[in-house]
């Protein structure tokens, strides 16, 4: 069986990006273009990992 | 400064998915990972932006300084995306460089073009060693340059 791609390129729909609007709320922002640290990110899922936080006997 | 005049970061991308990419990085150290970024582009002001809001981990060959996806699992991200995510598109790949730090390589850089064609496509490198994350765009001729971006978390 073929398969029928549609392989037009969609047209951007107009909308106010996230940090504009009420629903979302910004974390960080790479002003420069030059990445981020997230040596928080990382500790937080090692030590999830881990089962560090895990609640105590 | 109103809301009307806030720059258009090129990349927003939501809290979740910077926190799955990095965590199927860690999971696989000491070798890379590749996915696909899913979202949609929009266009304010005159300005095109891509909303990063999934992404699609890639069955890979890897090791520790390459990675490619394994030969039959385009064909599973088609899939998942048309399954899972019926309202996304691809709008870029995440891969890892594990301990060496957040760039394209000449090889990104050629995988970047010869898959990614859309000029808002975007490239996100992790580095879960380092603890390093940036976007990036491949520019004009062999080039690339790093991206303005925002990282944003749904309100509750």
């Amino acid at each position: 069986m073929v398969r029928v791609l549609d392989v037009t390129e969609p047209q951007p729909e107009q909308r106010p990006p996230p940090d504009i609007t009420d629903e979302y709320e910004v974390i960080s922002r790479d002003e420069e273009g030059d990445g981020y640290d997230i040596s928080e990110i990382v500790d937080m899922l090692k030590g999830m990992e881990s089962g560090e936080g895990d609640a105590q006997p | 400064m109103c809301a009307e005049e806030r720059p258009v970061y090129p990349v927003y991308i939501d809290l979740e998915v910077l926190l799955d990419v990095t965590k199927h990085a860690l999971e696989e150290l000491p070798r890379e990972v590749i996915g696909f970024l899913l979202g949609r582009a929009y266009t304010w002001n005159g300005e095109t932006y891509v909303h990063v809001t999934g992404s699609i981990r890639g069955r890979s060959i890897a090791s520790e300084t390459s990675v490619a996806f394994a030969p039959d699992s385009l064909a599973e991200v088609a899939e998942s995306l048309r399954r899972d995510h019926p309202d996304k598109e691809i709008v870029g790949w995440y891969h890892s460089h594990p301990g060496y730090g957040c760039f394209l390589s000449p090889t990104d850089i050629t995988s970047h073009k010869s898959c990614f064609a859309m000029p808002h496509h975007v490239a996100l490198v992790v580095d879960p060693v380092r603890k390093e994350a940036a976007f990036f765009r491949v520019s004009e001729g062999f080039g690339y340059e790093g991206v303005r971006s925002a990282i944003v978390r749904r309100r509750v």
